[in-house]
């Protein structure tokens, strides 16, 4: 943006539509595809960014801001480069829009660079190749869909399953280690944005009284935005995230996105405005580009490992929807959480057998962890085909095996939850962080029977078995 | 929105089921009418029977008779177990096996050798499941149980008893109350004057009876044929239950399907509705982008 005034060719608006414009420049001086350009609207600055040439030197291009007030005839500036944001450590403990500005009230960032926020994805030369299983502490993810370091992650499901609440679980949970950490803000409530940016600057971590917050980056483009904002905003984020990539000699980079759903959400409602004919379910033509280009980016190389977890919005609980889809493809493990298990009440309502990872494989967990997932899978899956005939005949009209079968289902199906750190407030319990071993070995002895004398209440919310059969004596003693 | 597809095939499976348990209801109801006349008939019979029985053993020390003998001994205990040859009864068999698997460890820890006589496929093999395995096994009786099989049963029983090769026998079956009520009991039938005593304890006041030609001969036809009766009864009893829980079970099972099948007719109209609403749009969506 900061190139020189002199060589800058200048248009003007010729049409708005909503939140994208159409500016004539002189038939020579076309902006180039992707480049940012400025013009001032209501005394502040809106930056727009050139999307299609429509032919004798029109351009239509995507407000990146409200378009409130915007006249016809209005001058604008071609800034000669796409969008730019600022990157490096001078970014950590601060918050962002997608223009690279603070937005957090304390003054100027120190950058290393301005980059530009679009981007060639890695060469395929240059990708790491290491499966690593990337602990947790969560029992249902790392015994079912375990996470992949310098992977990506998703987490599936309807409205108010709570995606947002396991995505600020592991960040309480794995950010503030050695490396740092980019949250960004798609198109979700701001509140909840306001209310993370909070929690990470009161939860310290180990050394000398450090927040969370000092290793970590939130970029934010929240529902308020207008589509052009919500479309960039991932990319803003990922751009920096990049640079620490490149920069951070080995140790992992984390990358929130909290909802990529709304990214495709917003393509679709520019692609509209941009006169695009719509697809499937309405959806941009492009989908599959849009999602493919900005996931491509998401990757790890030699020089430093992105690990990255998404929360996918599935509209109206059908993960058929194309969006949900497009994602899906992309991610190495991905969680669905399912409506009727968050109403049992069980939290997180991960489906057990909706959801996988890449790496349940034997090849990579090992033998025994493969087989103790595979178990429970199919224990709990004869239970879910057994559903129908309990719900018509009764569970006395189950074979002795199936009896049993329901019967170690239903605690399986209690013990995949676990609380929470950052519930602790709403559950009064106090967060568990179950190590892998604990987990294989709790389910292991589950599947072999060795609980079954335990109520079932006993597995609801505990962290390993042992702490179930205290509960149970808790119970029993009243 | 679940694939309407899956859905109707669901729903249509769903009705196949239904159709079974419905019919099986009906079946059910017949069988019990039946059942429960029998059983009825029976009642009076086994009571006053039981009744004789009951003060020809309290009227004097004179009256003697093997059958009623209260041992000591404690070697050889057997357990007959009641139950139903077929499943979809809802807990009728769950409870019996319930039942016997309880009573058969209290008998293990008073008797040497406890001998498990179980009557009915299903009583069969669940408890060999649970590790019991049926040293005699019946799989003849219905829902009809005739005398005449059962006798041959009860004679062996009490030859075993009067030869001392048998201290007790206990029969666990569900005893029917009333057609309401069905409970999974245990009942000591040998030696027949165990419970007797206690039925009868401050009840009927001993009467005088005078025995012709001489007692002996009256108690040896009158005992055995009480103790015949009376395992007659359970037998009756079990299958009259029996079919009382196949039709309880099997309504609420039609009941289930029915809600089950309104349930998925009304995903699955929800689910085709929002298929072809969403069909429409994209159609004139696509007409719309073509115009302009």
């Amino acid at each position: 943006m900061a190139s020189d005034t002199a060589t800058k060719s200048i248009g003007h608006i010729t049409q708005v539509i909503g939140s994208t414009f159409d500016v004539q420049f002189e038939d020579d001086q076309l902006p180039a595809i992707y480049n940012a350009v400025e013009l001032i609207v209501n005394d502040s600055t809106l930056i727009g960014e050139v999307q299609q040439h429509l032919g004798g030197g029109r351009v239509r291009c995507v407000a990146l801001g409200s378009t409130d007030g915007m006249v016809r005839g209005q001058d604008c500036v071609d800034t000669g480069s796409p969008v730019s944001v600022p990157v490096g450590q001078g970014t950590l403990g601060r918050v962002f829009n997608l223009l690279g500005e603070p937005v957090d009230g304390r003054g100027p960032v120190e950058a290393d660079e301005i980059r530009s926020i679009h981007q060639d994805p890695p060469n395929i030369t240059d990708l790491s190749t290491s499966t690593e299983l990337f602990e947790t502490g969560i029992k249902v993810i790392d015994l079912l869909t375990p996470f992949v370091r310098g992977g990506k992650a998703g987490l599936f499901g309807g409205a108010g399953l709570g995606k947002t609440v396991i995505l600020t679980e592991l960040i309480a949970r794995i950010a503030g280690g050695d490396g740092n950490s980019v949250f960004a803000g798609v198109g979700e409530r701001t509140r909840e944005g306001t209310d993370l940016w909070l929690e990470m600057q009161a939860t310290k971590i180990g050394k000398e009284g450090a927040s969370v917050i000092d290793t970590t980056c939130m970029v934010f483009g929240q529902m308020n935005e207008p589509p052009g904002a919500r479309l960039r905003v991932a990319l803003s984020a990922l751009t920096i995230a990049e640079y620490f990539r490149d920069h951070s000699e080995g140790a992992d980079t984390l990358l929130f996105i909290d909802n990529i759903f709304r990214f495709s959400q917003a393509g679709s409602e520019v692609s509209a405005l941009l006169g695009r004919m719509p697809s499937a379910v309405g959806y941009q033509p492009t989908l599959a580009t849009e999602m493919g280009a900005l996931q491509e980016r998401i990757a790890s190389t030699n020089k430093g490992a992105i690990t990255s977890v998404q929360a996918v919005y599935v509209p109206a609980d059908d993960p058929t929807d194309p969006a949900p889809a497009t994602a899906f493809g992309n991610l190495d493990a991905f969680l669905y959480l399912e409506r009727s298990i968050s109403a049992k009440g069980i939290y997180p309502a991960v489906d057990p057998l909706a959801s996988s990872s890449r790496i349940l494989d034997p090849q990579y967990v090992g033998d025994r962890h493969y087989g103790i997932a595979r178990n429970v899978q199919t224990i709990l899956q004869r239970y879910r085909e057994l559903q129908d005939i309990i719900a018509i005949l009764g569970v006395d009209e189950l074979s002795e095996d199936d009896k049993q079968v329901v019967h170690r289902a239903r605690r399986l199906e209690r013990f995949l939850s676990q609380p929470f750190l950052v519930a602790e407030v709403f559950t009064g319990k106090s967060g568990e962080i179950t190590p892998l071993e604990d987990t294989l070995r709790s389910f292991e002895e589950i599947c072999a029977g060795k609980w079954d004398h335990l109520p079932e209440s006993a597995f609801m919310y505990v962290g390993s078995v042992d702490q179930a059969e205290e509960q149970a004596k808790k119970i029993a003693a009243g | 929105m679940a694939n309407a597809k899956a859905l109707d095939k669901r729903r249509k499976s769903v009705r196949n089921i239904r159709k079974i348990t419905r019919t099986m209801e009906l079946i059910a109801t017949a069988r019990f009418k039946k059942a429960m006349d029998r059983a009825v008939a029976a009642t009076s019979y086994t009571q006053r029977i039981t009744e004789v029985v009951a003060n020809l053993a309290n009227s004097g020390t004179e009256v003697q008779h093997p059958l009623l003998e209260d041992r000591q001994t404690t070697e050889n205990a057997t357990l007959m177990v009641l139950s139903g040859n077929r499943g979809l009864c809802g807990g009728y068999n769950g409870s019996v096996v319930r039942e016997a698997t309880k009573h058969h460890q209290k008998l293990s820890e008073q008797y040497d050798t406890v001998n498990l006589v179980v009557s009915g496929k299903r009583g069969i093999t669940n408890l060999s499941f649970r590790g019991l395995a049926a040293d005699e096994s019946y799989t003849h009786f219905e829902d009809q149980p005739k005398f005449d099989e059962v006798k041959p049963i009860a004679d062996a029983l009490m030859d075993q008893f009067i030869t001392g090769k048998l201290d007790r026998l206990d029969v666990v079956y569900t005893r029917f109350i009333s057609s309401s009520k069905q409970k999974a009991v245990v009942e000591t039938l040998l030696p027949l004057g165990k419970i007797d005593r206690d039925d009868t304890a401050g009840g009927t006041t001993a009467t005088d009876y005078e025995f012709m030609p001489s007692a002996e001969s009256i108690l040896e036809e009158v005992v055995p044929t009480s103790f015949r009766v009376k395992l007659f009864k359970c037998f009756l009893d079990a299958a009259v239950s029996e079919q009382i829980a196949r039709m309880v079970a099997m309504k609420s099972a039609t009941e289930n399907a029915d809600e089950m099948i309104a349930n998925l007719s009304m995903t699955y109209n929800r689910a085709r509705q929002s298929q072809i609403t969403s069909e429409i749009m994209e159609i004139i969506g696509g007409v719309e982008a073509l115009k302009s």
